[in-house]
């Protein structure tokens, strides 16, 4: 696999999706950081190279995905980062309309072939 | 005179049927029969010695003229009667010594008396003076004149006719003079306090022309006093009828009349409204109705909003609600004689409409009620898919990337990998079936059928079971367990277990990883389980709605969970007769509490 692909940021509140998820695109060569939360992830974007998608759940303890959202748009430095909706809610209304989604569950191939769009 | 003739004429003179008179020349009366002196109201020896003209109205009988003669006698009473009668002169010799009359008919006192008396109509007779001479009660007790004042005079119907009435009697007067009566016709006699009384008036000329008889009947109009009748009747009728109190007032402000309803409501009698006065009590005035009362004695009906009363005086005093009417009686010219005040008790009225908005409110509140029900159902069935989506997730992500290792090279999985892929599913699966089971025991319990199967354990042992089990799971968060001695009772075991790992594990969600307590003690007939963590706390307003169905702190909301644990920790306790409730400071931690019978 291609060390020029870009890295990417999974967030999400649940142990065993990060797990898993992380898994399945580092098995297709990709560089994945996690994050449990919003804040850990505001966090980690302030420390590593800038990911080349994100990977975001909406409803978290600590901030939710839409607060989380708006806090990077103002921030010049991951304002650009795109950001793909991962989420098992199904209350439209919440959900960022212009954002696309992965709705859970999702496939293996779902997740890899819209990783591969953004990172390459 | 002949023996036999004086026997004859003494036999006359006595015979009451007979009316004779004898009168010497100077017109002396010197002989008189009974019959003569009763008709007139005399004793027959009261007349002798008398003069002649005493029992004349007018001109006397003439003797020198032999044929009937009319006369009017006057008799003791002052009444004039008109005769016919017959007489001649008496001769001794070639001289007249006197004269006899003899009346022959007309003149009947006892039959005009009787008439007269009856006081059907009224009867006077007059003169050409202008007096009325005499007359019966129904004529002096029409025109309020007495006796006595007749005698003196003092009647004079040329006085007693208004002067617009002049033109008519004097047609009355032509009417007589020519033919002797007159035609009855309708005028008024003015009374002797002024005021007026119609009459109906006919008469006749008197033989003499020296005065007349008339009847007077006092006229009613009849058809107008029928109808004044029923309209009086139909007042009293409704008046007394009216559920409404009415109270009649004059100008004064005192009470004239009240009827039933008033007596009913006021718990008095009608004659205490005369004591009183609507426009001087300071009742009225404490009550703020004085304002009402006075539009209405300045013309204006006016509605009389309900006002709190306290009746009657004394121990049995109840506050009421009276409403009232209150509305000037006016004359035929627009002036108020009187207030008409109507007022009904409208406690139970206003107590109704108190209820019905009681209603209107339970109603919305019942309403809203279903409302959140329903949005917290939604909410639930939104949770509950995303707290099932969430394992589903990994499990299948998971189960896709073993599938795609199988037969081909791209994929290079350690063996370590796989393992941990397939504890992953494992663990998944585990966590949905605990979710299915949650959702089954909320059916269970909604419907009704939480069967318990009773037996009988130590509370400690299983609470220790479960406090050891749970720790190794949680991440080294301390959890430590009082439980001195050991609590045996009948329970279900594996509900109670559930009850314990609900709270437990609601502890640790929420208790911010610091120590957790948990403690079974007896007290007092009851084993008292506590879970005391030490975490985010729960709001007051939400600590009773966290034990219904699908209701979470919104502190924990982003937690996870189906938000049914601690409903269904309700749910098994009633079903063991025992209670659960909370204690909470937020920000400091959180004790759950559970009662339960031994």
């Amino acid at each position: 696999m291609s060390g020029s692909r870009k890295s990417v940021l999974i967030v999400d509140d649940d142990k065993e999706i990060l797990r898993v998820f992380k898994l399945a695109l580092s098995l297709s060569g990709y560089t994945v950081h996690t994050a449990s939360g919003a804040t850990e992830a505001l966090e980690l974007l302030a420390r590593v190279e800038k990911p080349g998608l994100i990977v975001l759940d909406l409803t978290m303890p600590d901030m939710s995905g839409t607060a989380f959202l708006e806090i990077k748009a103002s921030r010049p430095a991951i304002r650009d980062i795109p950001v793909v909706l991962c989420s098992a809610s199904t209350k439209v209304s919440e959900l960022p309309p212009s954002l696309e989604r992965l709705d859970k569950p999702l496939d293996f191939d779902a997740l890899l072939r819209t990783t591969e769009r953004y990172c390459g | 005179m002949s023996a036999t003739a004086e026997i004859l004429l003494e036999a006359l003179l006595n015979s009451p049927s007979e009316r004779i008179i004898f009168a010497d020349s100077s017109g002396t009366i010197t002989r008189c029969s009974a019959g003569f002196a009763e008709m007139l109201g005399y004793k027959p020896l009261e007349l002798l010695s008398r003069s002649i003209r005493t029992v004349y109205v007018g001109s006397p009988f003439d003797p020198s003229r032999s044929q009937l003669q009319d006369v009017s006698y006057r008799a003791r009473d002052g009444m004039t009667f008109a005769a016919q009668v017959s007489g001649g002169p008496l001769n001794d010799g070639p001289n007249i010594i006197g004269h006899f009359e003899r009346v022959t008919s007309g003149a009947s006192p006892l039959d005009t008396n009787e008439f007269v008396n009856s006081n059907m109509l009224g009867l006077l007779y007059w003169d050409m003076s202008g007096r009325i001479v005499e007359a019966n009660d129904y004529l002096l007790t029409l025109v309020g004149y007495t006796r006595e004042e007749m005698r003196a005079g003092k009647i004079r119907w040329d006085l007693m006719t208004p002067l617009e009435y002049m033109d008519v009697e004097r047609r009355a007067h032509q009417e007589l003079a020519e033919r002797g009566v007159c035609t009855p016709f309708e005028k008024e006699y003015i009374r002797k306090d002024g005021t007026r009384v119609p009459i109906l008036i006919g008469g006749a000329l008197n033989k003499t022309k020296q005065g007349g008889t008339c009847f007077v009947v006092e006229i009613k109009k009849a058809a107008e006093t029928e109808s004044l009748k029923l309209a009086e009747n139909l007042f009293r009728t409704v008046f007394e009828q009216s559920p409404m109190s009415i109270a009649i007032y004059d100008l004064e402000g005192v009470g004239v009349m009240a009827n039933r309803a008033w007596e009913r409501l006021w718990a008095t009698t009608r004659d205490r409204v005369k004591e009183f006065n609507l426009r001087r009590s300071k009742e009225m005035v404490a009550i703020g109705i004085d304002g009402y009362i006075e539009k209405a004695y300045g013309g204006e009906p006016t509605l009389v909003p309900p006002v709190q009363v306290k009746w009657p005086p004394g121990p049995d005093a109840r506050l009421s609600w009276i409403s009232g009417y209150i509305f000037p009686v006016k004359d035929l010219f627009g002036n108020v004689r009187e207030v008409a005040f109507l007022t009904q008790d409208v406690t139970n009225q206003i107590a109704n409409e108190k209820r019905l908005e009681e209603i209107a409110r339970e109603n919305e509140r019942l309403y809203n009620d279903a409302t959140a029900a329903l949005s917290a159902r939604d909410e639930f069935l939104s949770i509950a898919s995303h707290e099932l989506k969430t394992p589903l997730t990994s499990l299948h992500m998971a189960v896709q990337i073993l599938k795609n290792t199988l037969g081909t090279s791209e994929l290079q999985v350690t063996e370590q990998q796989i393992a941990e892929l397939l504890s992953t599913c494992e663990r998944q699966s585990r966590r949905l079936a605990t979710l299915i089971h949650e959702l089954l025991d909320l059916t269970r319990v909604r419907a009704g059928r939480l069967e318990l199967k009773l037996e009988r354990f130590d509370l400690c042992e299983l609470a220790r079971d479960i406090v050891s089990r749970m720790a190794e799971t949680a991440g080294g968060i301390e959890i430590s367990l009082t439980a001195p001695e050991p609590v045996a009772g009948n329970w279900d075991r594996s509900r109670l277990e559930q009850v314990m790992t609900n709270l437990l594990s609601n502890a640790i969600k929420y208790g911010r990883a610091l120590p957790i307590g948990v403690s079974v003690l007896v007290d007092g007939g009851r084993v008292v389980l506590k879970v005391s963590d030490q975490g985010i706390g729960i709001p007051e307003n939400e600590r009773e709605k966290i034990f219904e169905r699908f209701e979470q702190s919104s502190v924990g909301r982003n937690i996870g969970g189906l938000g049914l644990g601690l409903y269904i920790v309700r749910k098994i306790v009633e079903a063991h007769s025992g209670a659960v409730s909370v204690q909470s400071v937020l920000g400091k931690g959180t004790t759950f509490t559970v009662e339960l019978p031994v």
